[in-house]
């Protein structure tokens, strides 16, 4: 998302970097709990994110900020034995019947804009509150702001995720790059290396001419950075997937550049004659409509696709949330959560209109809803195919455009990988370990966190429904279920804890808190 | 759907009958005409046989019939007005329908008029009905079997405000059999003939054993009857829908016995061991796990397919009344509810074990996903049948599963479209497709479903083209950008619908049904519960 690049180096920049979205205040006292000298937390079923089935009920003991040790501690419908139970903690916790998952890593992140989401807490709880511990911007905001919210972040000096900063060649006017924009190879490596001092963990590319970005891709992997890519559709005609898979890049996100390596009649998309790249209605019903022009599932050059990017390790990071309105548009503008957790300024910027990205429904029918089903069909049986031949695939949510918000989005994108034919274990998998993989890969060293080890970092997620039963509970609006003591419906789960860093964090207050500033917001205007 | 009819038949049955309230007497200003001459001018005609837009056209109505449909210019050209129809005197209107479309009627094969007591007046349902394009139900039935052919009388004379109705019953229904059972191939004979003589239309069927069917199909074919059956999984076993097709059945409704005529590896489907009928959540929940029983494409999934076709079965989907199963927040919080939905039928909707189509229970990804999986195998049988010549047909029947009368019907024109019909195809199923498989058994040539001279003058005219965007035909209209202020307004709607030569308002309608929401909601005791967390604003 966020292509509107030649826009946004045109004329919004500007805007941008005239109104900062607010950085997160100072985490207040009462704001998590922790990190403990010894936490225990006791009887929890646990998904270690690898893929392992549930199991359970175990202890995990964590000292500080990471975890110590996970002790199994008896069997489904016996009572524990206390004697058999790893020692007192400083801190406890009573999981038991709880499910405990590794921290989501959400890998596709934009934090906001003013004036649709101007303060930075917004987002940061939404994630937060939906078990979220790792975000990777791409970027979050402009450069020297995303690094000050890093860093304040990795001292738990604010109510945030982890923050990965990836940022955009040629970006970093405001702080401090002067070479203006990356057109040449050497300005491409020139600016990679700027950025590397500056403490950029990677780079995001929209649009390159080829050389520029097999420089830019180059020059990060010398400095072990990361590089994602959204191909658009401007430079898609002269690098498509398969062709960036090929030059080194590491992720692709979106499907940009996807269905382009795979056209069986034509080289370009073949356009409709009035096409406007600028008109967003057109930009992305184009998109749809490429669903019956490439070779069949299974076809030699599907096959041959996916061998190529799995040779390459490349990672697949499919945002399919990011579209999902263009199935449905009603389904996600009256989705549970819009009324809650919505702030009215983000409400009115997904509003049709020709001038806020994203919000391309300018007469959206039923022929458009039709495509983009049958688009993600295809594409669903694409991500499905390549986990299956071993390829990884990324859960993320591109949230704040086109009816999608954050947090939320992960959820909703996790429910679109079960529904793409993954196993539930897969789609934890898909947004712990495999997302992890994505950030630290690069940096060519071995995962931090991404899944529930003795050693790793204490990033974890406590739910006291069954995830893999259904992801729906997940969402922070809950899911809604009979009671049958009562015959009343109920709406169960909802993330309970999120841990970061070893410091425990109510969900469910985080998601007060989001509400708070929404009530706030609609008083105030 | 409604087949609790084992529930129904032991307890309820009572309730059912007496508690459906007719419409009441159309009053003065509700509806224009019938006419001497009644012309519509200027419009773009699509006539429902599949045949492209055309237009501009003058259509002339006298009294219910379509006389003349005359071609009056080409586009961007100003019309001649020497070359137009002349109104003529007497009690005559012109409608200026410049830059507008019409097509006939949408037919909506299988319908309940509701009851108590989720919407106990049937003018709630029928103006929902007529306010987004029907002009014509076949109601399955509409209601308890005197009442819903009393309400037929009245509807078909133009007494009240109601499509036409065409009248199915279950056998063994009506006054007269009240405590019989039909237990035997003469019995089931013997309740035809009397429905026959009562006046009912077709016979509404479950999925009986062979002998029965078979004396039921067999008396209702030789008496010029209809027939469609919803082939309930308690009996498909030994009822599917081919050997119902091959005893003479007109056509099938929903998707039982479809998939069971075709399982690859199975014979009867393979229940899990706790299945159990009665608890819904099963019950629907496993139709979906049905998806890959079977192989798209395959020799019997072709078979299958040719043996319909050769049978002249017609296929009644009614795919949008299982739509909330592939996701239930979206149907529980469309557009229409809060304006248009009583709070007793949203009551009803909410999860419970005891309403029929409540089955939300513990709806998990799982769920949606297994039926996000079973439409696309479904939508790809309906497609394939089409496309061989087979004819598919409209039906909703809402007021159950989060369906709300009349927006559910549009929904399966778009269910329609995504199952891979064209508009034209998908307006052709709604209209003539339906229309015929109301008088194919009746062994007569259509009287409505198309826009021709010589046929009834059922139609809608809308203001936006339907071809383009289904959504304009819902009440609540489509979303789209103004691009004059920069804002996004709702356009379409259905502006009239004409019924037997009648000009209805379709938006005063609608404004009638959002005050019998209003005074519902009015009346209701301040402390009573509506739904889980829904009509919030």
């Amino acid at each position: 998302m966020r292509t509107i690049l030649t826009l946004a180096l045109c004329s919004i920049v500007l805007l941008v970097s005239a109104q900062q979205v607010k950085p997160a205040p100072d985490r207040k006292a009462g704001e998590g709990e922790g990190p403990f000298n010894r936490m225990v937390i006791r009887g929890a079923t646990l998904i270690d994110g690898t893929g392992a089935p549930a199991y359970g009920p175990v202890d995990i003991v964590i000292e500080k900020n990471k975890i110590k040790e996970i002790v199994g501690v008896g069997t489904p419908m016996v009572p524990i034995d206390p004697k058999d139970r790893p020692a007192k903690g400083d801190k406890e916790i009573d999981a038991s019947g709880s499910y405990v998952m590794p921290g989501f890593v959400n890998i596709h992140v934009h934090v906001g804009d003013v004036p649709k989401a101007p303060e930075a807490e917004y987002a940061y709880k939404l994630w937060m509150g939906h078990g979220i511990t790792t975000i990777r911007g791409v970027p979050a905001g402009e450069l020297d702001w995303v690094e000050s919210e890093k860093k304040r972040s990795a001292e738990n000096k604010i109510v945030a995720p982890r923050i990965v900063n990836f940022q955009v060649p040629g970006s970093g006017a405001a702080s401090g790059w002067k070479g203006g924009s990356v057109h040449t190879p050497a300005k491409a490596r020139e600016w990679v290396a700027w950025a590397n001092s500056k403490g950029v963990d990677g780079i995001k590319i929209f649009n390159l001419d080829p050389e520029v970005m097999a420089a830019a891709i180059d020059e990060c992997r010398k400095r072990n950075m990361g590089s994602v890519a959204h191909l658009a559709q401007l430079m898609v005609g002269r690098v498509n997937a398969r062709d960036a898979a090929e030059m080194g890049l590491h992720n692709l996100t979106h499907f940009y550049g996807l269905f382009e390596s795979l056209y069986r009649d034509e080289d370009i998309q073949h356009w409709p004659r009035n096409m406007n790249y600028n008109n967003e209605q057109e930009r992305f019903t184009q998109v749809a409509y490429q669903w019956d022009k490439i070779h069949p599932r299974g076809s030699e050059q599907w096959n041959d696709l996916i061998d190529t990017f799995l040779k390459h390790k490349f990672i697949l990071d499919p945002t399919m949330t990011a579209y999902l309105a263009g199935r449905d548009v009603m389904r996600e503008r009256t989705a549970d959560w819009q009324s809650k957790y919505v702030l009215p300024s983000l409400a009115e910027f997904y509003t049709p209109n020709r001038l806020n990205h994203g919000s391309y429904f300018y007469n959206w029918t039923t022929w458009e809803e039709v495509a983009w089903k049958n688009f993600y069909r295809v594409w669903m049986s694409f991500l499905n195919d390549y986990k299956n031949a071993g390829g990884r695939v990324t859960v993320s949510d591109d949230a704040s455009f086109i009816y999608n918000l954050y947090g939320v989005g992960v959820i909703e994108e996790m429910e679109l990988l079960q529904e793409a034919g993954f196993h539930p274990l897969e789609v934890i998998r898909g947004a712990t370990l495999h997302a992890a993989e994505a950030i630290f890969e690069p940096k060519g060293k071995p995962i931090e966190f991404g899944i529930v080890r003795p050693d790793l970092l204490a990033d974890l997620v406590i739910v006291d429904e069954n995830p893999i039963e259904n992801l729906k509970v997940l969402y922070g609006t809950g899911f809604p279920r009979l009671n049958d003591e009562t015959g009343k419906v109920e709406r169960v789960g909802g993330v309970k804890y999120t841990i970061k860093d070893g410091i425990i964090y109510d969900a469910k207050q985080l998601l007060k808190d989001v509400e708070g500033m929404v009530e706030k917001q609609k008083n105030g205007n | 759907m409604k087949h609790l009819i084992i529930i129904i038949a032991l307890i309820v049955p009572v309730l059912v009958k007496a508690q459906m309230i007719g419409a009441p007497d159309r009053k003065s200003g509700e509806g224009e005409g019938p006419f001497d001459r009644l012309i519509i001018r200027g419009v773009t005609m699509i006539d429902g046989t599949g045949g492209p837009p055309t237009g501009p056209v003058d259509i002339v109505v006298e009294k219910n019939k379509i006389v003349d449909i005359k071609t009056v210019g080409v586009p961007h050209i100003p019309i001649d007005p020497a070359k137009r129809p002349q109104l003529g005197k007497g009690n005559t209107k012109e409608i200026d329908a410049t830059g507008k479309y019409l097509m006939p009627g949408l037919i909506d094969l299988h319908v309940h008029t509701g009851g108590v007591p989720k919407a106990p007046e049937a003018e709630y349902t029928y103006k929902l009905w007529m306010a987004n394009g029907i002009t014509t139900v076949r109601g399955v039935p509409t209601g308890e079997l005197e009442w819903s052919l009393n309400e037929k009388a009245r509807s078909a004379s133009n007494k009240i405000v109601a499509p036409r109705i065409i009248s199915f019953h279950r056998p063994g229904s009506g006054e007269e059999w009240k405590n019989r059972k039909i237990l035997t191939p003469a019995d089931a004979k013997e309740w035809v003939q009397y429905a026959k003589k009562k006046g009912v239309d077709g016979l509404k069927l479950g999925s009986y054993r062979p002998e029965i069917m078979k004396a039921l199909l067999d008396e209702a074919n030789s008496l010029g009857m209809g027939s469609t059956a919803h082939l309930a999984q308690s009996g498909v076993a030994q009822m599917n829908a081919l050997d119902a097709a091959r005893l003479g059945l007109t056509g099938m409704t929903h998707f039982y016995g479809l998939f069971e005529s075709m399982y690859e590896n199975h014979d009867v489907q393979p229940w899990p061991v706790d299945m159990n009928y009665n608890d819904e959540q099963h019950r629907f929940g496993m139709v979906a796990r049905q998806w890959d029983m079977v192989v798209p494409g395959g020799e019997k999934w072709n078979a299958l397919l040719e043996e319909f076709l050769k049978l002249d079965y017609f296929i009644n989907p009614t795919m949008t009344i299982y739509s909330a199963g592939r996701d239930v927040m979206a149907a529980r919080n469309a557009d229409w509810h809060k304006k248009y939905t009583l709070p007793t039928q949203m009551d009803f909707y909410e999860p419970s074990r005891l309403s029929h189509g409540a089955y939300w229970f513990d709806w998990t990804t799982e769920d949606e996903v297994a039926w996000k999986k079973f439409y696309q195998v479904w939508m790809r049988f309906l497609n394939d049948y089409k496309n061989r010549g087979g004819k598919v047909t409209l039906g909703s029947d809402s007021g159950f599963i989060y369906q709300l009368y009349g927006f559910g019907t549009v929904l399966e024109l778009e269910m329609l479209q995504e199952a891979g019909f064209h508009p034209l195809e998908v307006v052709r199923a709604a209209t003539m497709h339906s229309a015929e498989e109301i008088f194919y058994p009746l062994k007569k040539p259509i009287e409505y479903g198309v826009i021709r001279e010589g046929l009834i003058a059922d139609m809608i005219i809308v203001d936006e083209n339907p071809l383009q965007n289904f959504k304009v035909l819902y009440g609540t209209g489509a979303v789209k950008l103004n691009d004059q202020t920069g804002k996004p307004e709702r356009v379409g709607g259905v502006e009239y619908t004409i019924k037997d030569g009648i000009v209805y308002d379709a938006k005063a309608l609608l404004k009638d049904v959002e005050n019998m929401v209003n005074k519902q909601k009015a009346e209701r005791p301040a402390d009573t519960k509506v739904s889980i967390d829904q009509n919030k604003e």
